[in-house]
């Protein structure tokens, strides 16, 4: 498993290398370039426009801003922004850890949506839950971030403080303290909000792919033989069939965790979190090519390490799945 | 029990990639603030906060409650001395001799003094600052070749007498209009901690050092989510700031900022498009300003179709089959009102009715169509309306289109990519109909007209290139003389020359600021330039 392990993170290098490197083209081939979008109603003089271009060092060839982008990288310096001067390494320093936070919060509250949905849909098929559930999932998949998240602020802010229920007003700033991973006193009001927008979207799915898992493994024939045993359905389900179930839903949860990076950084701009969302949508319009590739880095290598971590975690949950260093089998 | 033990597991690494990802330990939040601004920020963090860098809006407004410049204007429009208290020309207009006030101090104790504003000036013209808009520098004798790094700062331009407390500046050519234009916050002084201060300066609280108002309570946490804090300067030498605090919070969404407001969040918030009437209503409109600015459409000069002098019926028919109180009403539900003319009601010189028509004439239109058509024109193809797409401006143009559809013209929609790209391609000719509008950098006539229709500004802010010998000489003789009141009846020949004669553009509405206030909040004053007045906000 170790080998294997090193492998994969040595792929992951490439990977990033790759990447990052197409995406360095790749702002040299779009038109327009970030210093001239500076002029925006009112026009720059190309004076002004030539100090800032000497500033970032954008008046050197392509190869050299190239390979000065790699050698400070090896130095741990991604650069400055070139729409805020700031440093790239202090924007995801800042940012990263409110978009971690909000993806751990999110995540967790999707893992207990999507158990819950799909255990109750799958174990009590046809009644009123499971039909809630359906009409659930199928739903809230629907509805896009940007109005579920004004929608909640709007039940869960803008009307609880009109009708004087502040136990019920959730929409609260982002907690700006936190204590090993702990929220001191009720500004953890504000993490709720946000981490519900991003947990739904993803969770409705993961439940109906958990309820469908399920009941194809609760009709195999080793589930009727536990029940002929005498086993209490309780042990049956949770022990024989949800562990069972779990390896195609571990496949779907990895591949949301990845995706739900892209719910988080809408969620983040709908909620203006001082995370990596807005920052994301904004470098990508003006070219802000050091806080792209940037972020860049970061996104490949959470993928590759959520991967590698999805196919290790088969081998936990299924001791019949073993890993060596050519593949998983 | 492996069904727990795995429950367990997951607990375990769960909880454990909790504490890494929320481990890292933020100070904790001062008390309550005084007032919470939500507007300021609601659309994005500011560019800058430094009044060397900044060239939006919102950071020159934060930028001018933490210095005062020379000069400044009230909420009322009027020009007044800030840091000095009187000053005269003695070679008409190409000299300038400002007196300062004794006894105005920075935030840390030390004097202003008309050095300070040599150390200043030096530092935002800097060429290796690289700051967007050191350009205004170039009305001083020399500046230019100093911020485009070919030449050393021109110290005998900007002289500074600190026992005699006189700052005295020779211009590059008559400039009667100066006193207005150093009340802009690229001329702020900064006392000497600043000198060789970096674009990085305002990230430390500390080191931003001002005159103004309010000084910065803690370091600029310029993202969403973050923040701008600002308390009273206790050595501030004008009068007291009313709040005891003042936060600016910064938003990525305007919807969002809103509905923080009416959470209960904010003491000011945003109104999202297309909700003026009711939001206004319901919290009322102490907080509505008519601004500096005005909205217009151009007609490529160079366009075969809509440009030069042979087209001028199709545009006049144009500019008068536009209906103006349309557009203030069902886009702007009455906080843009109907422009007139392309200078704003407020500036200095400003006369209504300037544009070709002030209310819709749509006989007239029919008429110059006509005559358009019986100068051996043929029906025009569907003229393009350029605009930049997502922020609402094919609201706008379709309402145009509509209008023009009523005298037989046909147009459509042509909108650009929102990347920032429309104004470099209008400015290289690629429109027909060009969507454009100013808002005032400092409260003269010369700031819309100069850079928007001289053909030296071809290029740049004369996206329509218009090209006109009589324009050019009418703006060029109020630029060099020394008369002010001459200056400005050419000005306004120049304004009718534009938009009268050639019909080069067609103004639609003047821009205006729209907030929401808390009831507790009694006087928000803004200025024309569409500053708020933070320190003399009263919140009961």
């Amino acid at each position: 498993m170790f080998t294997y392990t090193i492998k994969r993170l040595l792929q992951s290098l490439i990977v990033v290398w790759a990447a990052v490197t197409l995406m360095f083209a790749l702002f040299f081939i779009i038109p327009g370039d970030p210093i001239s979008l500076k002029s925006g109603e009112k026009a720059l003089p190309q004076e002004i426009l030539d100090n800032i271009e000497r500033k970032y060092g954008l008046d050197k060839p392509t190869y050299v801003q190239y390979l000065r982008f790699w050698g400070n990288l090896f130095r741990g310096d991604l650069g400055y922004s070139y729409k805020n001067d700031k440093s790239v390494n202090t924007i995801l320093h800042d940012g990263l850890s409110t978009s971690a936070r909000l993806l751990f919060w999110g995540a967790l509250l999707q893992l207990i949506i999507a158990l819950t949905v799909g255990l109750t849909s799958a174990i009590k098929r046809g009644s009123l839950g499971d039909r809630i559930g359906t009409v659930f999932s199928v739903g809230i998949q629907g509805i896009p971030v940007f109005v579920s998240g004004l929608l909640a602020q709007y039940l869960f802010g803008v009307l609880p403080f009109q009708l004087h229920w502040d136990w019920l007003n959730f929409f609260k700033p982002w907690p700006t303290s936190w204590h090993a991973g702990v929220i001191p006193g009720d500004s953890w009001k504000g993490v709720v909000l946000p981490a519900l927008v991003v947990a739904v979207v993803d969770a409705a799915f993961i439940a109906r792919m958990l309820r469908s898992s399920l009941l194809e493994v609760l009709r195999a024939d080793y589930i009727r033989t536990a029940f002929a045993k005498g086993l209490s359905a309780r042990r049956v389900w949770f022990h024989h069939a949800l562990r069972n179930a779990l390896i195609p839903v571990v496949t779907v949860y990895g591949t949301s965790l990845i995706a739900i990076f892209g719910v988080a950084v809408q969620t983040e701009k709908v909620f203006s979190l001082p995370g990596m969302g807005s920052t994301i949508a904004d470098s990508a319009l003006s070219q802000d090519a050091p806080v792209v590739l940037g972020l860049a880095i970061v996104v490949i290598a959470f993928g590759a390490v959520v991967n590698l971590i999805v196919d290790l975690s088969y081998a936990l949950i299924d001791p019949r799945i073993k890993i060596d260093s050519k593949a998983v089998h | 029990m492996k069904v727990l033990s795995l429950g367990k597991r997951s607990v375990a690494v769960l909880t454990a990639l909790g504490l890494a990802v929320g481990g890292t330990v933020v100070s904790a939040h001062a008390a309550a603030p005084a007032f919470i601004d939500c507007q300021l920020f609601a659309a994005g963090e500011p560019d800058h906060i430094d009044p060397a860098l900044t060239s939006t809006l919102v950071g020159a407004n934060v930028a001018t409650m933490l210095f005062d410049g020379l000069t400044d204007t009230d909420a009322n429009g009027n020009l007044y001395g800030e840091v000095a208290s009187k000053w005269k020309t003695t070679d008409g207009s190409k000299t300038w001799v400002f007196t300062l006030k004794k006894g105005l101090k920075f935030s840390n104790g030390e004097a202003v003094l008309p050095s300070s504003f040599v150390n200043g000036w030096k530092r935002s013209m800097d060429s290796k600052l690289a700051s967007e808009v050191a350009y205004h520098g170039d009305f001083i004798l020399g500046m230019n070749a100093y911020s485009t790094g070919k030449g050393a700062f021109p110290s005998s331009s900007v002289v500074a007498d600190d026992k005699a407390m006189t700052l005295t500046v020779k211009m590059e050519n008559p400039t009667s209009d100066w006193p207005s234009i150093v009340g802009h916050s690229v001329f702020s002084p900064i006392p000497t901690t600043m000198v060789g201060a970096t674009d990085k300066v305002e990230e430390d609280g500390t080191k931003l050092v001002g005159n103004g108002p309010f000084m910065l309570a803690s370091a600029i946490t310029k993202r969403a989510g973050g923040e701008v804090v600002l308390v009273p300067n206790p050595n501030y030498g004008g009068k007291t700031a009313t709040l005891s605090k003042l936060t600016a919070k910064i938003f990525t969404d305007t919807n969002a900022a809103y509905n923080a407001f009416a959470s209960g969040q904010c003491d000011s918030g945003p109104i999202p498009a297309g909700r003026y009437t009711e939001l206004l209503t319901k919290w009322g409109t102490k907080g509505v300003k008519s601004t500096l600015g005005t909205d217009y459409w151009g007609f490529n000069w160079e366009d075969p179709i809509v440009g030069g002098t042979k087209n001028k019926y199709l545009r006049s028919a144009i500019a008068k089959a536009i209906d103006r109180d349309q557009i203030s009403s069902v886009i702007y539900q009455g906080v843009r009102k109907p422009a007139t003319g392309l200078l704003p009601p407020g500036l200095p010189g400003y006369v209504s009715g300037q544009g070709l028509t002030n209310s819709r004439d749509l006989a007239g239109a029919k008429a110059d169509y006509k005559r358009w058509l019986d100068l051996g024109n043929t029906t025009p193809p569907a003229i393009r309306l350029s605009y930049n797409d997502g922020a609402g401006w094919d609201k706008v143009a379709s309402i145009i289109i509509a209008n023009l559809k009523e005298i037989g013209i046909s147009a459509k929609l042509d909108p650009f990519p929102a990347d920032g790209t429309y104004f470099s391609k209008m400015r290289s000719g690629k429109g027909q109909m060009i969507r454009a509008g100013w808002f005032a950098d400092y409260p003269i006539a010369d700031n819309f007209l100069y850079p928007l229709l001289h053909s030296a500004s071809i290029g740049g802010d004369n996206l329509e290139r218009y090209n006109s010998a009589t324009f050019d000489a009418l703006v060029n003789s109020a630029r060099s003389t020394t008369n002010k009141a001459f200056a400005q009846s050419q000005y306004r020949r120049a304004e009718v020359q534009a938009l009268r004669s050639d019909v080069a553009i067609t103004q639609t509405v003047n821009r205006g600021i729209a907030t929401v206030l808390a009831p507790s909040i009694a006087t928000f004053p803004i200025t024309p330039l569409g500053m708020i007045v933070f320190d003399q906000v009263v919140k009961n």
